[in-house]
């Protein structure tokens, strides 16, 4: 077949075993095939351990495959192109965002990618009082202060904006709202539909299936480090029975679809985003003259 | 028993003095399965911290069995009566295998060696890790490190369990098993637990909700009764229950719907 318009990022066959030939190896990944194009909005879902925080470190480099390949826009990473030259355009905000911060204060943790991208210094502090408005910090307050001492959700918002100010091209985000209270993970979702409405790809990884199933447009489901289903999160969240199986769940607005059909409601049980839920319950009770 | 009396904690002095929890009262009792919400920096941690002696009080004081925290002497006490789970698992990790993470809080308080072995077993089991129990604590997946948090609280047999955050990186299934070990352990042995989380639909398990807001309780009651006024909660950056979210919008359409629904359950109930 041929491919006129090339994947952002490609896995052909690849595996991924951690330390491998010591008593300690542990195989996290096995033959992922698995495509990104330009402009997605994609979540990784998966039990505990099933391969996605090492899948996505693959995306921008960071690990690299002991079998098959990890290519992005058609360069073998690690062989046509340096990992290094990747993470320009690939965002990566990691699952402990601790890992991920180290300067003396908020306003230079933030703005050490931008600076690393050989920007003005003007440019750079725009950038970095910019990302930390976005995610709801306020520069004034916290800009001075140590990201050490900070609270687990204001350090996860700090290492996000880190990120956010880099402007890559595709933003992978490893459980990016987990520890944030209700408003955070609003705003930080909002932010992340609005960068991908502009063109920005973005792939995520939650716990969250309420979330995954009203931000995502492809769900990718992991399990044992193989790749179980791919697809819209309607027809994935129609697995129910398959995703109990391996220890996920189907978001609150399919379980009350479902449950409604199972009690002689006339609805289609495929929806999964809040909006056509109302719809749908809303149409069926007009339907019996309810509403 | 656990009494917070007008506890106020301030992080750092002078010009960068943060104060973290503000003239907090409380008083926990044996049994009680405690969710705390509240929004990001609202004083959680800092609360967690001082039931187990980590934080001291600036001003007021924190009695568990009516041993203050402040009393150096009696601190290993304090530690032996609460078992808490840090919010960040990596924070936590003591030892270079699973099993030796885990019972090295029983070792601590003197347990014998074939009951700590019959600890390791039950707890890894608890939560799903006994085939990890010899692997390297700092080279697993964050839930898998999570678990193995709880599973070296849980081995300590504490009488009041603190979980800061404990599930905010488990599957599905794993929140679901962590909050049934409460309930058991609740019913059971009769354990305390206070369990911190920004999940709506976690706070409702429990028997009691607190609010904290800019360090301060705001709400304190049964989960009833504090969701009855989600706009309330989300003014301080707490969120609804899912449930409660699809009735609201329902509600907004023009369903008549009772403004007390929490569960998918109880909504399909009502329109049915
Ligand atoms: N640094 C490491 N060294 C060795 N094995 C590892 C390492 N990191 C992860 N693993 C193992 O690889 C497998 C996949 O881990 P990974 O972190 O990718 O899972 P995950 O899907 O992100 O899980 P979680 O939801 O718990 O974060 C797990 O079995 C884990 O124990
Ligand atoms: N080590 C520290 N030094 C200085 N200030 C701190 C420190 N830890 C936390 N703070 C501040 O104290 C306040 C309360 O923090 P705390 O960690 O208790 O919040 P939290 O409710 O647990 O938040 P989160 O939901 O984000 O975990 C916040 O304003 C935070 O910035
Ligand atoms: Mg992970
Ligand atoms: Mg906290």
């Amino acid at each position: 077949m041929l491919n006129f318009s090339i994947a952002l990022i490609e896995c052909i066959d690849l595996g991924f075993t951690y330390m491998p030939g010591t008593p300690l190896t542990s195989e996290a990944l096995k033959n992922i095939n698995l495509s990104v194009e330009e402009g997605e909005f994609i979540a990784f879902i998966g039990p505990t351990g099933s391969g996605k925080s090492t899948l996505i470190q693959h995306f921008n480099g960071l690990l690299t495959p002991t079998e098959g390949k990890a290519v992005f826009k058609g360069k073998q990473i690690g062989v046509n192109i340096h990992p290094y030259e990747v993470r320009r355009e690939v965002g990566l905000v990691f699952q402990f965002p601790e890992s991920q911060l180290f300067e003396e204060t908020v306003a230079e943790d933030v703005s050490f990618g931008p600076r690393n991208l050989g920007l003005s210094g003007e440019e750079v502090s725009e950038r970095a009082e910019e990302a930390l408005e976005l995610v709801g910090l306020s520069y004034d307050r916290f800009a001075g202060r140590s990201p050490f001492e900070l609270s687990g959700g204001e350090q996860r918002l700090v290492a996000i904006a880190g990120v956010l100010a880099m402007k890559p091209r595709m933003l992978v985000l490893d459980e990016p709202t987990s520890g944030l209270d209700a408003r955070g993970k609003a705003r930080v979702m909002r932010c992340l539909t609005e960068l991908n409405r502009d063109g920005m790809t973005i792939v995520f990884v939650s716990h969250d299936m309420d979330e995954v199933a009203e931000f995502a447009h492809r769900v990718v489901v992991l399990d044992k480090g193989r790749i179980v289903f791919d697809g819209d999160p309607g027809t994935v969240f129609s697995q129910a029975g398959v995703l109990k199986n391996i220890g996920l769940n189907i978001p609150a607005t399919t379980e009350l679809l479902v449950k409604l059909s199972g009690r002689g409601f006339d609805l289609d049980t495929g929806a999964v985003s809040l909006r056509e839920t109302v719809n749908l319950v809303c149409n069926a009770l007009k339907g019996e003259q309810r509403l | 028993m656990i009494q917070l009396k007008n506890v106020t904690y301030h992080y750092g002095k002078d010009k960068k003095k943060i104060t973290a929890l503000d003239d907090v009262s409380l008083t926990i009792k044996e049994g009680e399965f405690v969710a705390v919400l509240g929004a990001n920096g609202s004083g959680k941690s800092t609360l967690a911290r001082h039931i187990n002696g980590l934080l001291i009080p600036s001003k007021g004081e924190v009695l568990v069995d009516g041993i203050s925290t402040a009393d150096r002497e009696e601190l290993w006490k304090v530690r032996s009566l609460v078992g808490i789970v840090f919010q960040n698992p990596d924070n936590q990790i003591i030892a270079t295998s699973v099993e030796d993470d885990v019972a090295f809080g029983p070792e601590n308080l003197g347990v014998e060696p074939d009951e700590i072995r019959s600890r390791i077993r039950e707890a890894l089991a608890a939560v799903d890790m006994a085939d990890y129990a010899k692997r390297e604590p700092h080279l697993l997946s964050g839930g898998q490190k999570q678990r193995v948090a709880v599973a070296a609280s849980l081995a300590m047999h504490p009488k009041y369990l603190v979980f800061d955050e404990a599930t905010s990186m488990l599957d599905p299934r794993g929140s679901a098993e962590i909050i049934a070990t409460i309930k058991k352990l609740k019913g059971d042995l009769g354990i305390t637990a206070i369990h911190i989380t920004h999940i709506a639909d976690e706070a409702v398990l429990a028997d009691r909700v607190i609010v904290l807001s800019g360090g301060a309780v705001v709400r304190d009651g049964p989960p009833h009764a504090i969701f009855s006024d989600i706009r309330a909660l989300m003014a301080v950056g707490v969120g609804a229950p899912r449930a409660r979210l699809i009735a609201e919008e329902l509600i907004r359409a023009g369903v008549k719907l009772p403004g007390t629904i929490l569960t998918v359950d109880e909504l399909v109930e009502a329109l049915c």
